[in-house]
């Protein structure tokens, strides 16, 4: 098997660190073999530097230039419905499930036990 | 001090006393928590029922909250407790038109105890036995009565309000929405 996935101009790369932590985002340009410059339009991350070493490549990619513009990015993004297509991936959707997770209140977390309880015993 | 002429031709032989303006006798009624309002479910985290889920009717006068399990669902009476000592959570039952009008502060005070002096005082205490007031029970009945259609009218709310609250594996306060 080859290498699929590269730090390339127009990946889509999921943050798993640092100040955007769990947003998605584009990296248009390469600065070292360490650094990269990402921009997240429409998902509020903001064109900046960032280290390979906190992001994780998607298979998404997106027709862009090197250097460009936010305004070109999210058109882009728009256009190919490649941040779509992450969202609606098996990972995307799991990122989605963990933060609704996170936000249950005290009653919802209540029902989630009682759903478990019943798929546990429908399992026996 | 400052004395002008023109008012005061001699300092006066005794010095008056008056009192200094103090904060401690003015009375700051306690502020409701904006988590809270009437109907809303309460997590308790002191006291003998801590970790029970209560249903919360008002503030009452003293500032402390009125709170009932339902009884007749977790066996948590109709008590007061402090807003510090429970955990709002966002699931508010209806209770529009709750009257706890009837209920009454000098039901949950707890008479000073006298000390006793004999054996015997102290084995059967009949003078520190605190009784019941009938008007307790017939409102807590009441009471009870008025939210049980409430609760019963959400899907699994009297198996929520049965349970108890407790942390699990990977859970922290802190991170958790309520």
């Amino acid at each position: 098997m080859t290498f699929t996935r590269f730090v390339e101009v127009g990946r889509l790369v999921y943050i798993d660190q640092g100040k955007f932590c769990g947003k998605v985002a584009v990296i248009y340009d390469i600065i070292d073999r360490n650094l990269v410059m990402i921009d997240g339009p429409t998902t509020g991350v903001s064109r900046s530097v960032c280290n390979v070493k906190h992001i994780v490549l998607t298979k998404h990619t997106v027709g862009i230039e090197r250097a460009a513009t936010s305004k070109q990015i999210s058109a882009a993004l728009k256009e190919e419905g490649a941040m779509e297509a992450f969202t609606t991936s098996k990972w995307g959707m799991k990122i989605a499930g963990q933060i609704r997770r996170k936000q249950l209140t005290d009653f919802e977390r209540f029902q989630v036990k009682l759903l478990k309880q019943r798929r546990a015993q429908l399992l026996k | 001090m400052k004395v002008s002429a023109k008012t005061v031709a001699m300092y006066p032989t005794e010095r008056k006393n008056t009192p200094l303006k103090s904060n401690r006798t003015k009375h700051n009624p306690t502020k409701l928590r904006s988590s809270i309002k009437v109907g809303s479910i309460l997590i308790l985290l002191s006291g003998r029922f801590a970790g029970n889920r209560v249903v919360c009717l008002g503030q009452l006068d003293s500032g402390l909250l009125l709170v009932t399990g339902p009884y007749k669902i977790n066996g948590v009476p109709l008590h007061r407790v402090m807003q510090s000592r429970v955990q709002p959570t966002s699931t508010v039952l209806p209770l529009e038109g709750v009257d706890v009008s009837a209920v009454s502060e000098e039901w949950f005070k707890k008479p000073r105890a006298k000390a006793a002096s004999t054996e015997e005082e102290f084995m059967e205490d009949a003078e520190n036995k605190r009784v019941l007031a009938p008007e307790f029970l017939s409102s807590q009945k009441a009471l009870d009565a008025f939210i049980m259609p409430k609760v019963a009218a959400i899907p699994n709310m009297k198996k929520y309000l049965k349970s108890k609250f407790a942390l699990t594996k990977g859970q922290r306060f802190h991170e958790m929405r309520f």
